[in-house]
Parts: C-alpha cells; structure tokens; sequence
C-alpha cells in the first residue's frame, strides 16, 4: 500500500507551471527580437542602438528627428505594429474556428471567411462613387473594416450552417463549401478588376494577394480596436471552447451555453479577420498553423492555445513581412504569397499525416 | 427529495417516446431503468436531466422546474454520462476529466479540483494512461475516462449532493470494469448523491440497483425494489425471452437466465432425453 502511493505520487505531474511559463517567456522574447529585426532591417539597415532610440523618441521631446527616428517611426513602425496585430487576430481567430468546428482544419483563409471579406471590402473601393452618391463616405478607413467585417459575417454564418449538422462537423463539406466559396468571392474580386479604373486595380490586387505594403498610422488606428476583440474574448471563450471539444450536447451538459458561444466565436472571427483583411488583405495559412504548432508544443487546452497562438502569430507574421520586404529589395513580395509559400507545404504535410484520421 | 417527475410526455415528431411517466429520485438512491432498445430509457434520462423538452407533465430539481435552471446552475447540481462521446484534439486523459470541473472553476484549477481528480483517477484505476491522448485509448477505457469526467463535476466527494445521469455506463466496459463502475456510483450514493442509471444487464441492474424501473414502449411498467420487479412473466412480456428467475447463491440478489423463445430450452439443438435437464 505504501508502495502504490509513494509511486503514484512519483507518477504525479507537478503539472509543469515553470514549463508553461517558460513557453510564455520563450513565445514574449521572440516576438520582442522580431520586432526589433522587423524595424532595424529593410531598405536601409539602421542599427540596432538608433532602432532603440528612435522608439524612445516617442516618449520624449525631440526636436529634430534624424532620418533613421523618421524611418522607423512613421513608415516601419505602423507597419510592424499592424503585422503584430493582424498576425496575433489571424491566428486566434483560427484557433477559435477551429475549437467551433471542432476541427484543426478551419483556417479563416481555407474556408472563404477572409476571400469574402475581401470580397466587401473590393466592392466598396470599386463602387465608393456610387456609394458616395447614397451616404456619406469622407473616410473610407473607417468603412472598409465594416464591410470586411460584414462579408465575413456572412461567410462565416454560411459556412457554419452548411458544414455542421446535429452538431457535427463534416470536415469534407466544410472544405469543399470553403473552396466554393473561394472560388466565387475570387471570381467576383476579378469581375470587379474590369470594372475598375487604374488606381482602384492596384488597390484590388493588393487585396488577393495580401499586403501590409500600405499600412500607415492613420489606416491602422481605427482598425486596432476591431483587432483587438478577438484578443479580449479569449479569457471568457477558452474554458468552453474546451468544454466543446467533448460535443455539443456534453458541453451544455457542463453548463455551456453552445449557442451563445456560437455566435460570439462567428462574430469575433468576422470582427477580426474582417479588421485584418481590411488593412492587409488575404494572408492565407497563419490561422492554420500557427495554432497547430502551439498544440504540438504546448498541448490542445484553449487556455494556453488562445494566447499562445496570438504571441506566434505575431512573431511570425513580423517575420514574414521582413522576408517580403528584404527578399527581393528594392521591389517588395506581397505578405500573403510569402505566407503561402510556406503555408501550403504545411497544409500537405498536415493532410499526409493526418491521412488515417481524415479518411473515417 | 431531487428530481421529482409528475406525469411527463415526451413526443418528437408523430412518435410518443414516453407518455405519463411519473417518478421521484431520492438522495442516496441508485436508481436503474431497464427495458428494451428503444423503450424510452434514454428518453427518459434525457427529460430528467433537463435535455428534452417535454409535452406535459412537469420535472423539478429541488422543487423548482428545471427548465428554469441556469445552464451553470444546473451544471453544478447534476452531472449526466452519454454514450458516443468523441473527444476533439489531442487531449490528455487528465484534461478530459478536469473538464468536469468546469462549471465549478473560474479560469484555472484549484488544489481541490485536482484532488478530486486524482481521486477518481484512483477510483476508477486510470493511473496508467493518465497522460494519454483520450481519443487514441480504445472503447472501453475511453467511457472509463468520460465516467470519470462526469463524476467529478459534483460540489465534493465528501458530502456529496450530487446527481448523476448515467446512460448505459457499462455498456462497452468488461466484466472487472462493470462492476468497477457499478460499486463507484453505489458508493457516491451512500455518501449522499443521486444516481439514475440505464443499464442493458438485468444482472448488474439487480444487482446494485436500490430502485429499478422497467420501461417499455414509452410507458412504465413497474417500479420498485429489485425482488419487487424481477418477475418471470413480466420480465417475459417485456423482453420477448424466456426467463428464470433464481437466488444469486452469494450476494441473494435475483439472479435471471434466460433462454431463447423461439426454440425453448434446447437451443442447440440438443436432443431431449440425452441433455442433463431431460434426465
């Protein structure tokens, strides 16, 4: 008897809070070393100590700035601040997709939530004349992160009710629906090139491929609150979205209220993909895997997914947009065909491992 | 008194799954349903445990109907086990159980959560997979854990009030686990908490049940201690089988057998005179 439960408790975890808080510290001094390198390189490599500076410059008086202060703060550091955000919204968003479907393959991108985003916010560029003719449109960075939100809505409403049933999800519908629903928001964001004159087409092709090219501080600030609402919800959603990994009836047999939680996950995925898609477009696959790497390292509990998963996506999105700006200097890569380049590997690799479990 | 069911009717669609049933669970009681499939058993735990919404008649938990429960009131108070639950993503065993104690937490877990965890891991002998991923575990250990999950989501093992649910928990488990599972739920109801069971083994059911509840075609049949409700010809209408009904030569539970109605006694084709009983 003594045996079994000194050797039980050897067994015991220490339920690892060091581990966590490590993985924490780790996922807080990447981002912190990314976004010192998203700042410092480009164009023009400004050292390390100037990058310093210059932030600080923001905090005091500074009579002149220098060039490099005027680099970093006006054109670098609203472009930074906006792959942070749109990367840390992408990525909890499809963390909470995927908690909702109860499936790892509900990317935002995948299944034409953000193509149908895209979709609004293109129409309301082509037809801001017309529109302009009905209400009011003086400062279109405020409607565009409406539209976007609301064609989201929509996609994502339309994709829910499609692809579950008696609350299950069928995985193949719901990639099958999301290429659909690509393919037409697609197809309507190229019938709206023709329509377009020469300045309304960069901003539509911009918006396929995904860019942060454009970001400057008077487009991002009204669009950091939207971003961040998917950020402040994951507190109250974590816990049921746990609960709902058991199924839908389970999960309101512990006290979930599944419906509510439906619609508020639909609603802050369409607020936040629509916020993002808004200022940068399509960027395709950080939804994806960046919550798939965060399970393979951290485990699959909403607590530390959400978080986790928002802290990656900004790291890596930093990453990525300092990969489309340096690779090919002096011209810049659109973000969302870097992202794709990697992303759709990954998405492979995840069907080929995954081949047994998809094919019940 | 806990859940108390006063004349319920529950019908989906054109088809009456349960009509004027009515019944109280007491605390401290086991409570078994039996039947045959289809009958309305699980219907009926669903109506009592506040799932379905029912036609008429009424349900109350603790005096109050229980569709007026908030989901997390009620979620404190009772528990339910249910078949075919698939757990999604990689969770460990010992998450799926914490799960349980979702509706006691706000945000993370306290050292009495896992201290009950760690109980019923020891109760229930789950030690060894504890760090599994659940969905990888096969059938049987599986419902082991969810039986787990669920019965953690209780106030305390203690003084437990608890009410607990628990549709076919045995259904998949072997014959060490069955009456693992069977002794666990009797000993929370000795500690105070409430269990409505259904169960396909008429064994089992005689043997741990304090109640049991034979349902048939949405209706109930019979009600009552398991020396009460165990009778041959009732049993026989009810299952379409034939039975006998003995005394279990060690715990003098009923004990029954059964032998097929279609060619009585000599299913194998024995014939007559040579098998032992024709001699």
């Amino acid at each position: 008897m003594e045996d079994t439960v000194s050797e039980r408790q050897q067994q015991q975890p220490t339920r690892r809070p060091l581990a966590i808080q490590f993985r924490y510290l780790a996922l807080v001094s990447a981002l912190v070393l990314a976004l010192i390198a998203n700042l410092a390189f480009g164009g023009v490599a400004i050292p390390f100590s100037d990058v310093i500076s210059a932030l600080m410059s923001n905090f005091v008086d500074h009579d002149a700035p220098d060039r490099f202060t005027l680099v970093v703060n006006h054109i670098r550091l609203p472009r930074a601040l906006a792959a942070m955000l749109v990367g840390a919204s992408l990525a909890i968003t499809g963390a909470m997709l995927q908690g909702l479907f109860r499936n790892p393959l509900a990317d935002p991108g995948l299944v034409g939530v953000s193509a149908g985003a895209a979709l609004a916010a293109v129409a309301t560029i082509v037809f801001a004349h017309e529109l302009s003719k009905w209400i009011v449109i003086d400062k279109m960075q405020y409607v565009l992160p409406v539209a976007a939100f609301l064609g989201g809505f929509l996609c994502t409403l339309l994709i829910y009710r499609i692809s579950k049933r008696d609350g299950h999800t069928n995985v193949a519908t719901m990639l099958l629906a999301g290429i659909a629903i690509n393919a037409i928001a697609l197809s309507m964001i190229g019938t709206l090139t023709y329509l377009s004159d020469d300045e309304q087409l960069r901003d539509v092709v911009f918006w396929q491929l995904g860019s942060l090219g454009g970001v400057s501080w008077s487009l991002l600030l009204p669009t950091i609150p939207l971003l961040v609402i998917p950020l402040l919800i994951l507190k109250w959603a974590s816990g049921p979205l746990n609960a709902l990994a058991l199924g839908e009836d389970d999960a309101g047999n512990l006290g979930v209220n599944v419906t509510a939680l439906t619609y508020l996950i639909i609603l802050a995925v369409a607020i936040g993909v629509g916020a993002a898609v808004a200022i940068s477009g399509i960027i395709g696959f950080v939804g994806l895997i960046v919550p798939h790497l965060i399970r393979l390292i951290s485990g699959v509990n909403h607590r530390h997914l959400l978080p986790q998963s928002a802290l990656l996506g900004s790291c890596l999105l930093l990453l990525a947009d300092l990969t489309s700006r340096t690779i090919v200097v002096p011209a810049e890569l659109p973000i969302g065909l870097v992202t794709s380049a990697f992303g759709g590997p990954f998405f492979l690799w995840l069907l080929v491992r995954n081949r047994k479990r998809l094919a019940t | 008194m806990t859940i108390r069911a006063d004349d319920i009717s529950v019908s989906s669609g054109n088809k009456v799954r349960l009509s004027n049933v009515s019944l109280a669970l007491q605390p401290g009681q086991l409570v078994v349903a039996i039947g045959p499939n289809g009958a309305g058993k699980s219907t009926l735990l669903k109506a009592l445990s506040g799932q379905l919404p029912i036609q008429s008649g009424s349900v109350t938990l603790d005096a109050i109907p229980i569709n007026e429960w908030g989901k997390q009131a009620l979620a404190r108070r009772r528990a339910v086990f249910s078949q075919h639950t698939n757990v999604a993503f990689d969770f460990t065993v010992e998450e799926v159980i914490m799960l349980g104690r979702g509706p006691f937490s706000h945000g993370a877990e306290t050292h009495s959560d896992w201290q009950m965890v760690e109980q019923i891991i020891d109760e229930l002998d789950l030690g060894a997979l504890r760090h599994r991923i659940c969905n990888q575990l096969s059938g049987g250990e599986q419902q082991r854990v969810q039986i787990a999950r669920v019965l953690v989501q209780s106030d305390s093992v203690s003084d437990a009030t608890g009410i607990f649910f628990m549709d076919e928990p045995t259904s998949s488990l072997d014959i060490e686990h069955q009456h693992q599972v069977m002794d666990l739920l009797r000993r929370r109801t000795h500690n105070g908490s409430t269990v409505f069971a259904v169960l396909h083994d008429l064994n089992l059911a005689a043997t741990y049940a304090d109640e049991i509840i034979i349902v048939d075609q949405g209706r109930q049949i019979a009600a009552g201690a398991p020396w009460d409700v165990m009778k041959t010809d009732l049993l026989d209408t009810v299952f379409s089988a034939n039975f006998t009904v003995v005394t279990h030569p060690v715990s003098g539970v009923p004990a029954l057998l059964t032998s097929s109605p279609i060619s009585g006694r000599n299913t194998r084709g024995v014939p007559a005179e040579t098998s032992p009983t024709g001699q």
